[in-house]
């Protein structure tokens, strides 16, 4: 076949495509008959309302001396990990504020840190390349250091985010700036599966962040530097089951909603979105002009064990608590009397859901927890 | 509101141009290129035609906002003013002890 012919075959089927891209967005226009907001509101909903003294900071955990860039907790225990840029790793009992264990890494530049199901070991990820494994019961070495006990090898860019397979401690899932996301088995150090890459429906642009259903750990979402989340299979790695438009910038945060049939977004374009797996359409936008009137991007997001709250944390230090149901901001955290200094660049909830975790480029972790009276209903 | 949807129809497809050389045929990678292009625009539309027909079939925003109105509702929240369901002792395990901030200042160096 000729050029001439290869180009006209190539511009009837951008047609073709494009064709269907316009009648997938106009069908899905219609049926976005409201949105999660207006519809509670129709049901009568009123927004959740926070007295003075409900969402108070109960520990500040001391002990980094640079920027916090990412936590975990452990699914038992009250323990936390933190990574900073002054190039460790602390494990913390939250409660007693205890330094458990302080890992010097062999990279400073690190992005992401992982605690695994069982609390027996902690992973890690940044500039280098590689996600680190650390067995927390291992002897440490004459320095004092623990050693690392499996480097995960094989990414061609930053490691940017990482998490355990719930329940397994053999399993990890990471995302790069390679614009893949891999599934390792710990026990060989070896890739089970690539997730994107070339010519596949992966990413076009940097993974972010990712985050494994609690629900279904076959299932992930990633988010990316090409403004748009993916959902995967972990048994289907050649093609994303679904790709969810609509930000405008970076997808810095993607977590998935505690009955795991949707999930949030945070992104550089200062809104985060509740998307649904399944159909997936976009339930809500989150978004409220910050006092600077700038657009400020969003870093991190959690939400509480219902899924009532959102909780965003943002470039300018404000951390706001919203009302996934009302799209409503009820809180502003990095406006308490108790908080950080400086951004907010790591959230992450307890296991029961008691408390909320927040890590800082301050080298301060704080933990949040609901000093108020409770109403029953 | 169009570009609030969450569909792949959003994605913009990139047309590959090929350079004068390729025209006549001769240009070997021009013709790799296009080839791998329209591999990658047939698996796109195979897709897209997928999620269309999905599509079909797939409920109003409503109808998941009333289960998402359920679910949440039933489900105990320790960060909440009012609780749906028994309310669990440990939830203020956090306020037992010192809470002073000040309290630990040891530097791990």
């Amino acid at each position: 076949m000729s050029v001439t012919e290869l180009k006209e075959r190539h511009s009837a089927a951008t047609d073709t495509v494009n064709n269907l891209r316009h009648r997938l967005k106009q069908k899905r226009l219609s049926l976005l008959d409201t949105d999660v907001s207006g519809y509670a509101r129709s049901q009568g909903r009123t927004p959740v309302t926070f007295g003075p003294t409900d969402l108070v900071c109960c520990r500040t955990l001391q002990g980094h001396t640079g920027k916090v860039y990412s936590l975990d907790w452990t699914s038992e225990k009250s323990q936390i990990v933190s990574a900073s840029q002054d190039g460790r790793l602390i494990v913390w009992n939250a409660l007693t504020r205890q330094k458990i264990h302080a890992i010097k890494l062999p990279c400073a530049w690190v992005m992401t840190c992982a605690f695994s199901p069982t609390g027996q070991s902690v992973a890690c990820g940044g500039l280098d390349s590689v996600c680190s494994i650390f067995n927390l019961n291992s002897p440490t070495d004459k320095d004092g250091n623990l050693p690392v006990s499996r480097m995960l090898s094989g990414h061609k860019g930053y490691v940017s985010s990482c998490q355990y397979v719930p329940d397994e401690d053999t399993h990890l899932i990471t995302g790069s700036g390679d614009q893949t996301c891999v599934l390792w088995d710990i026990t060989t150090g070896l890739k089970t599966s690539i997730f994107g890459g070339e010519f596949q429906s992966g990413h076009t642009a940097d993974v972010l962040s990712i985050s494994i259903n609690g629900s279904n750990s076959r299932m992930f979402v990633s988010g990316s530097c090409d403004a748009t989340a993916r959902l995967w299979d972990t048994r289907v790695a050649s093609r994303a089951v679904r790709t969810f438009h609509g930000h405008e910038g970076d997808v810095n945060a993607v977590k998935f909603f505690p009955d795991g049939n949707r999930f949030g977004t945070g992104s550089d374009d200062g809104t985060c979105r509740l998307f649904d797996i399944r159909t997936g359409h976009q339930l809500q936008v989150y978004y409220q002009q910050h006092s600077d009137n700038d657009i400020t991007p969003v870093t991190s997001i959690a939400f509480s064990a219902s899924g009532r709250l959102l909780f965003a944390g943002y470039t300018n230090g404000d951390c706001y608590v919203w009302d996934t149901l009302l799209a409503k901001v009820v809180l502003n955290i990095g406006s308490l009397q108790d908080s950080h200094e400086d951004r907010i660049s790591c959230l992450g909830l307890s296991a029961d859901g008691s408390a909320l975790c927040t890590g800082s480029w301050d080298t301060n972790l704080k933990i949040w927890a609901f000093g108020g009276h409770r109403r029953t209903t | 509101m169009a570009s609030e949807t969450a569909s792949s129809a959003d994605e913009e497809t990139a047309v590959v141009v090929v350079s004068a050389a390729g025209a006549g045929g001769t240009d070997k990678r021009g013709k790799h290129r296009i080839l791998a292009e329209l591999k990658r625009l047939d698996q796109d539309s195979m897709f897209l035609q997928e999620e269309l027909e999905e599509l079909e079939k797939t409920e109003n925003v409503s109808t998941i906002c009333t289960e998402l109105l359920q679910n949440m509702e039933s489900r105990p929240d320790p960060l909440l003013p009012e609780v749906h369901g028994p309310v669990n002792l440990l939830w203020d395990r956090w306020f037992e002890g010192p809470q002073d901030p000040q309290a630990c200042r040891c530097w791990i160096l």
